[in-house]
């Protein structure tokens, strides 16, 4: 390789983007070569003045982003409970209409994710929770 | 690069998908200094860069669930800053043309070039360099400096190939390794 393509690819050396057979005969170059040795070495040097800048002290945000989390899907306790009375309500209503007492919906049912929403508030993580964040777009999938 | 159980990120961000506030705590205390040059360096603008700042975690805290190992979370950290920071300098004005072609001209230096060896005014002359590279080139330089992206993902994140954020880089090194080869050599 003539010195001219080492040192046009000194750049994508040092960041690691070259194939691994071009990466070799560049290694095998500069262990040869002072010319392209000191081309490098002031390419590093300017890396590392890029990377001892300093920028302005950063500012601590964690107090601020904990302050902004939104809330989890809270209910308030009497709203909770109203919600349940009316549940229980209806199954009385329920029986004394049909005769029959629906206390164990099929598994089918729909009624199995509205009593859940009554008593539970979703955890993170969960099921539930997904359901209310299915819009998300900061994925890091390959 | 891949995650490895062991990590102390993955362990966080495990954490904070469950909705553990203190795990976020504690990861914005290991990643913020170096987001914050990120973004600092992107935007040039403190406050801007700190607003970014807490964009970013509260994405974490949303998102958190939907991180996939495939790449380390200090990665995945980066790669949300820089888009936050592209996003606002979007919006912020008109992209420069995208043929970035030279450099503007070197700003006046009035150091004495027996004394220009220390690293404070080497610093100096590199920060006034730097404005006066194309943006282009610029973004490009801190994307790869700050945010330790690879050139695919630069590239996704400015709309161009890996060949020619390569070039940007080689342009923009080759354009302070000459105006600063009296520090440099
Ligand atoms: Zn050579």
């Amino acid at each position: 390789m003539s010195c001219q393509k080492v040192q046009e690819r000194l750049s994508a050396w040092l960041d690691g983007e070259l194939e691994e057979k071009v990466a070799q005969e560049m290694a095998a170059h500069l262990a040869e070569c002072a010319v392209c040795r000191r081309e490098l070495a002031i390419l590093q040097r300017l890396h590392d003045a890029l990377a001892n800048l300093t920028a302005p002290s950063p500012p601590d945000v964690t107090a601020k982003v904990l302050r902004h989390l939104p809330r989890r899907r809270r209910r308030s306790g009497w709203r909770s409970l109203s919600l349940a009375a009316s549940l229980v309500l209806g199954l009385y209503l329920g029986h004394a209409v049909t005769g029959t007492l629906y206390l164990l919906p099929n598994r089918n049912q729909v009624g199995d994710l509205a009593i859940a929403d009554v008593f539970m508030e979703y955890p993170l993580g969960s099921w539930g929770e997904l359901f209310g964040s299915l819009n998300g777009e900061e994925g890091n999938g390959a | 690069m891949q995650v490895k159980p062991t990590d102390l990120d993955y362990a966080l961000i495990l954490r904070i998908a469950r909705g553990q506030e203190e795990a976020l705590a504690e990861l914005i205390r290991r990643h913020q200094r170096r987001l914050y040059q990120l973004a600092y360096r992107l935007l040039k603008d403190p406050l801007e860069a700190e607003d970014v700042l807490q964009e970013v975690f509260l994405k974490v805290f949303e998102q958190a669930g939907r991180f996939e190992p495939v790449s380390t979370v200090s990665a995945w950290l980066h790669r949300i800053t820089a888009n936050h920071c592209l996003n606002r300098l979007r919006s912020r004005r008109p992209l420069d043309s995208l043929d970035d072609d030279e450099a503007a001209p070197l700003p006046a230096s009035s150091a004495d070039p027996l004394a220009a060896l220390e690293g404070e005014e080497l610093a100096r002359r590199l920060e006034g360099l730097l404005t006066a590279l194309p943006e282009r080139q610029r973004q490009a330089l801190m994307l790869k400096q700050f945010g330790g992206l690879s050139y695919q993902e630069i590239g996704e994140l400015l709309g161009l190939s890996p060949d020619a954020v390569d070039g940007l880089l080689k342009r923009a090194r080759q354009f302070l390794k000459k105006s600063l080869r009296e520090f440099l050599a």
